[in-house]
């Protein structure tokens, strides 16, 4: 159970930290980020951090059809990250005009988020079965020694 | 580490020591193993009884409500419930990769990412078992990761 609920705070703390590295990346572009004082980045702060808790909380409601790894799985996974992002972002924090191009602009930004979680969290496991394996052909040494 | 054998020809039984000035996970694994080495589950094959060395197991799984025991060629019996057996087996060379199953970590060959977060585990008997990514960090853990 403490493995869970480890992996889901996991899980949160990776979609805040690239969803608010790339949304000040991009607010760098566009040159927004002159407009907003010290109250205004914490309360974005907060938004992004409601945002990915929200998605984490509905992850683990929908986690047993998630884990059934069908078609229908991946359609729940970005229902779940798409209806976040357009309810919360447009309609709850008032991001983006859903009905302006704002809205495709932040689908790719969505796509490109989930892209990099999904990338980092393979390249670290490639890193780490890499390092299991040099143990276990040690222990394996070990015992025929 | 130091490594002190003694032969002795009035002891009953052999006896393994382990004396250590601060428990570390190398000095867990060790009696892990030793704690594996030293202790047998019972196990059922057409209908008589037999005592199964851990360090033979390669590991456990449960299918629908009943456990079976894989050792290197045989399947076995086992009347205890999963969760009974990973609590016995803690603090050994066993963990947890599933719901449905506990694998032996001195018998496993290597491990491999997939790209949905879960780990291939290799058996030295070429058999593969799933990891599910829900277990994976505590299954990197074992390995002092």
């Amino acid at each position: 159970m403490l493995n869970k609920i480890k992996w889901y705070i996991n899980f949160d703390c990776q979609i805040f930290t690239i969803m608010t590295l790339v949304l000040n990346f991009m607010y760098i572009i566009v040159g927004e980020v002159d407009d907003i004082n010290l109250f205004g980045y914490i309360q974005l702060t907060l938004q992004h951090f409601t945002l990915s808790t929200v998605i984490t909380i509905l992850f683990f409601l929908f986690k047993k059809i998630i884990a059934m790894r069908e078609w229908y799985s991946y359609l729940t996974t970005w229902l779940i990250v798409l209806v976040s992002v357009y309810g919360i972002g447009s309609l709850l924090f008032d991001w983006f005009d859903i009905n302006s191009w704002w809205s495709l602009i932040t689908l790719a930004i969505t796509i490109f988020i989930y892209v990099v979680i999904f990338l980092l969290n393979y390249i670290e496991n490639i890193k780490d079965s890499k390092n299991i394996n040099e143990k276990l052909n040690e222990m394996r040494e070990r015992n025929s020694e | 580490m130091k490594l002190n054998i003694f032969k002795e020809p009035q002891l009953a039984e052999t006896e393994v020591t382990v004396r250590y000035p601060k428990m570390s996970p190398k000095v867990e694994n060790l009696i892990g193993t030793l704690q594996a080495y030293c202790s047998s589950v019972r196990a059922v094959k057409d209908g008589s009884t037999q005592t199964l060395m851990l360090d033979t197991i390669y590991y456990f799984e449960s299918v629908d409500e009943k456990s079976y025991i894989y050792t290197e060629s045989d399947v076995f019996d086992c009347r205890q419930k999963l969760y009974v057996i990973e609590k016995t087996l803690e603090d050994t060379s066993f963990i947890r990769i599933s719901k449905s199953c506990i694998i032996n970590i001195s018998k496993l060959k290597s491990v491999k990412p997939f790209l949905n977060g879960r780990f291939e585990a290799t058996m030295l008997n070429d058999e593969k078992v799933i990891i599910n990514r829900h277990y994976v960090p505590a299954f990197k853990k074992k390995f002092g990761l």
